[in-house]
């Protein structure tokens, strides 16, 4: 008998357990800092704005503000139906003639129209990479620069703040969180300072921060590798070239990254392109040695411009200087000096496609216009004609990587997109009353 | 495994179709495999050549998310077509890797102090394939003669070291300067102007003749099987027809997937382009169909003879003159722009008419019978890009 009267109750209380923990929560803030960041590009943009389509996990190009899209064989005209019933965060709906005028900078020389709920877009030449350059390149906008994502935005002070609110109308449904808050300008070992310490729910990590992040509970959102740390050398070819066979980047990834992201001598990251694994990232000492003993020994002394921002550069910085002395190279290592002839810098990737990656890639690098390339051979010939010379050493692609407080949780995985847009709409606090 | 039959987003949550393989027939299966087997072959020769087609020491790596058999299909690939047995004189590493929208083979090749990287690519998925699409260009026709003979050709494929030559009386095994061939028994009549198709996969084949299939291999040695077989032909990518059995053209009865069986009037030859088709009318027309086999254009100005390839500025299709048989004939590239075709690179001239052409994929394969000698060479047709 007694089995009877406690078989009810078990399964009552198991019930109760199983409701607590897998339910999601409405409501609650989500508590940010990062270093820098703009509400119209990077990451926060993908909590205001959105796209056409947008690329799941597999790359492949889904419906997002177009339900349907056709072109055709040429590839040169394509229509894109949008989906019915979206609207604008002030609340006007959106429109064909919105998406032609957000596209418009995106796209330059493709003639655009539209007509009711369809946007037809014609090129000259043919556009195979639109869906991609569309799931990136082209957030869709309306008066006074209002999205359609899932949060608006409601206050921003440049270098400081920015504050989000749920959007109540979200055609997808809703946010979990009630509010999104972010405070900028925060040095990453700060950050990290404050998520133990409970204050925020999200910071971004340093690499040498991610293992111990995990270590403490925290769990690690992280991008694909989106952010390329390059050297940019303007000297004698032949020192840039000595310079570039000095690194050992191996040591540098293990040690300094701590393994995080992926060596390259590429300018495009091995996900983008598929071949960045055949440019050699090997250090060649005795070849770098032989290049510098032909080089007057006045020439044989570059200073290197880092900025702190970048984590790790200062590490970074003086690792390829013990790397260049050994190979008979003197650099001098100093902050944030414009005059320096070597230059750490970090660039974001700028488009998933790409063709449009390179380009834009090689103009932020102060590198030639690629010639247009359309096919993987024909583009990996353009990225080594870029390269050729040595004017900028790619050194590492690292990844977005955030540490979130344990009473963060994901109902939707990934928070993160591999091409660093966040998704936090799918995103809720336990313990947040509704 | 799943398949995915269409490239355009259907409204809702998902661009493209799934289906399981039971729903595919394995002559449709066995074509997705072309497209990775036909870029190792493509690249295995590429290297064969840079190399000069020395021994080379072959390894092989995959970084993509190809499963193990379909790296060891690649690898095979290459083993047939490079030479991996003696005093090596170059290293090739291989490496099977992959971007948002294509599938890369990469060839790093060691030779002499010198590095050399070759490339080839292809569409990861239909459902990405409208993104890998390159763009296009002028191409020109490189054309090789393959093998010529008094008897008609009517079609040959160079395959790795070797040359299979297909005519009414038998097939032909070319192999380093020595020849080996086995007859094409039937028990019927052929019809006048007689056509017929060689397709290889691996060391198999098939011929397609009006009323008889017959399937072979090339290696250890050649055989081959003949059987009276009403079996379509392999038309294209993913698509197969039905050629009428005592005549000299398709019935207009065809399979392609995605698709699945369509009636169009009957035709000489076909061309996909992307996944539009054209097909060679019996009446002197061409017709272009969409995806959808809707009837989108005609083109009158072509002959019987047409091909789709795939060039590495995009698909492209070839088309003879509407010469007369006693006339030289040419063979020009063009680009399907809307429901028109412009011409896309010069054409190449034959010493006269051409009584077969055939898509190889990336290439074609052309016969001609020169008015001169009145005997009839089998060429490959191998398109570049630009002028």
């Amino acid at each position: 008998m007694r089995p009877l009267h406690w078989l009810p109750l078990a399964v009552l209380s198991a019930a109760a357990l199983c409701g607590a923990a897998t339910r999601p929560h409405y409501g609650g803030t989500l508590r940010i800092e990062m270093r820098s960041a703009t509400p119209d590009s990077g990451p926060l943009a993908s909590l205001a704005f959105e796209t056409l389509v947008r690329l799941d996990a597999s790359g492949v190009a889904q419906p997002c503000l177009a339900v349907s899209w056709q072109h055709d064989t040429a590839f040169r005209r394509w229509q894109f139906n949008l989906r019915p019933g979206v609207r604008f965060h002030d609340g006007s709906p959106l429109s064909a003639a919105a998406v032609v005028a957000s596209l418009e900078e995106a796209l330059p020389g493709m003639a655009l129209g539209g007509n009711g709920e369809t946007v037809t877009i014609r090129a000259d030449r043919p556009v195979p990479d639109l869906l991609l350059v569309l799931a990136h390149d082209a957030r869709i906008m309306g008066r006074d620069n209002l999205g359609t994502g899932p949060f608006r935005l409601t206050a921003f002070d440049p270098g400081h703040h920015a504050a989000f609110a749920a959007n109540e109308d979200y055609w997808g449904g809703r946010p979990f969180l009630d509010a999104i808050d972010i405070q900028l300008g925060r040095a990453l070992r700060d950050q990290f300072a404050d998520l133990e310490l409970g204050k925020i729910d999200v910071a971004e990590l340093a690499p040498a921060d991610v293992r111990r992040a995990s270590a403490h509970g925290r769990a690690i959102w992280t991008s694909g590798a989106v952010n390329l740390i390059a050297l940019r050398c303007a000297p004698d070819s032949r020192l840039c070239e000595a310079l570039a066979l000095s690194i050992d980047r191996a040591a540098m990834h293990t040690v300094l990254l701590q393994k995080q992201g992926e060596i390259t001598a590429a300018l495009l990251p091995q996900w983008i392109s598929g071949y960045a694994f055949a440019f050699p990232t090997e250090q060649d000492l005795a070849r770098a040695r032989s290049l510098t003993t032909a080089l007057q020994a006045a020439a044989r002394t570059v200073s290197l411009s880092y900025d702190p921002a970048i984590p790790a550069s200062r590490a970074l910085a003086d690792r390829i200087a013990v790397n260049a002395r050994d190979a008979g190279i003197t650099v001098q290592v100093s902050a944030q000096n414009a005059q320096a002839a070597l230059r750490l810098a970090e660039i974001r990737l700028p488009s998933v496609s790409p063709a449009r990656a390179l380009t834009a890639l090689a103009a932020a690098l102060k590198l030639e216009t690629p010639a247009t390339a359309f096919t993987v051979a024909a583009l990996y010939d353009a990225e080594r004609k870029l390269l050729d010379g040595d004017r900028v050493i790619p050194l590492f692609y690292v990844p977005d990587e955030y540490g979130a407080a344990a009473r963060v949780r994901v109902y939707a995985p990934p928070p993160v997109t591999r091409a660093g847009e966040w998704r936090f709409e799918n995103v809720w606090l336990a313990g947040a009353a509704p | 495994m799943m398949v995915f039959t269409s490239t355009v987003s259907p409204d809702g949550a998902a661009s493209a179709t799934p289906c399981d393989d039971d729903d595919l027939s394995p002559l449709f299966l066995a074509l997705l495999a072309l497209d990775l087997s036909g870029a190792a072959h493509d690249l295995a020769r590429s290297v064969a050549n840079a190399v000069a087609h020395e021994p080379v020491v072959l390894s092989v790596r995959n970084l993509s998310t190809l499963g193990p058999g379909e790296s060891a299909e690649i690898q095979q690939a290459f083993e047939s077509e490079l030479k991996t047995a003696g005093t090596a004189s170059a290293e090739v590493a291989l490496t099977i890797s992959e971007n948002l929208t294509q599938y890369i083979l990469l060839a790093e090749i060691e030779r002499g102090g010198t590095r050399q990287v070759l490339l080839e690519s292809w569409a990861r998925s239909a459902a990405n394939s409208t993104a890998a699409r390159p763009d296009s260009g002028r191409v020109t026709l490189e054309k090789k003669l393959l093998w010529e003979q008094d008897q008609p050709i009517l079609d040959a494929v160079e395959t790795g070291d070797a040359t299979l030559v297909l005519d009414g009386a038998r097939v032909l095994l070319v192999r380093a300067g020595t020849e080996q061939s086995m007859p094409v028994t039937t028990g019927q009549a052929w019809p006048r102007d007689l056509r017929g198709r060689l397709s290889v996969n691996g060391s198999a084949f098939t011929v397609w003749l009006p009323g008889t299939v017959c399937r072979g291999s090339i290696a250890p040695q050649l055989t081959l099987e003949c059987g009276e077989s009403q079996d379509a032909w392999l038309l294209g990518p993913a698509a197969i027809a039905v050629f009428a059995p005592a005549r000299n053209f398709f019935t207009g009865h065809i399979d392609v997937e995605p698709g699945g069986a369509r009636d169009v009037p009957p035709f000489y030859s076909a061309a996909p382009d992307g996944d539009a088709w054209i097909l060679a009318g019996t009446d002197g027309r061409a017709r272009i169909y969409t995806h959808a086999w809707e009837a989108a254009g005609n083109i009158d100005q072509w002959g019987s003879d047409i091909a789709g390839i795939q060039t590495p500025c995009g698909a492209r299709i070839l088309a003879t003159r509407p010469t007369g048989l006693a006339e030289p004939d040419a063979i020009q590239p063009y680009e399907l722009i809307g429901n028109a075709a412009s011409p896309a690179g010069p054409a190449v001239e034959f010493a006269g008419p051409v009584t077969a052409l055939w898509s190889a994929g990336k290439a074609a394969t052309a016969v001609s019978r020169d008015l001169e000698t009145g005997r009839y060479a089998a060429f490959t047709l191998a398109p570049a890009c630009g002028s």
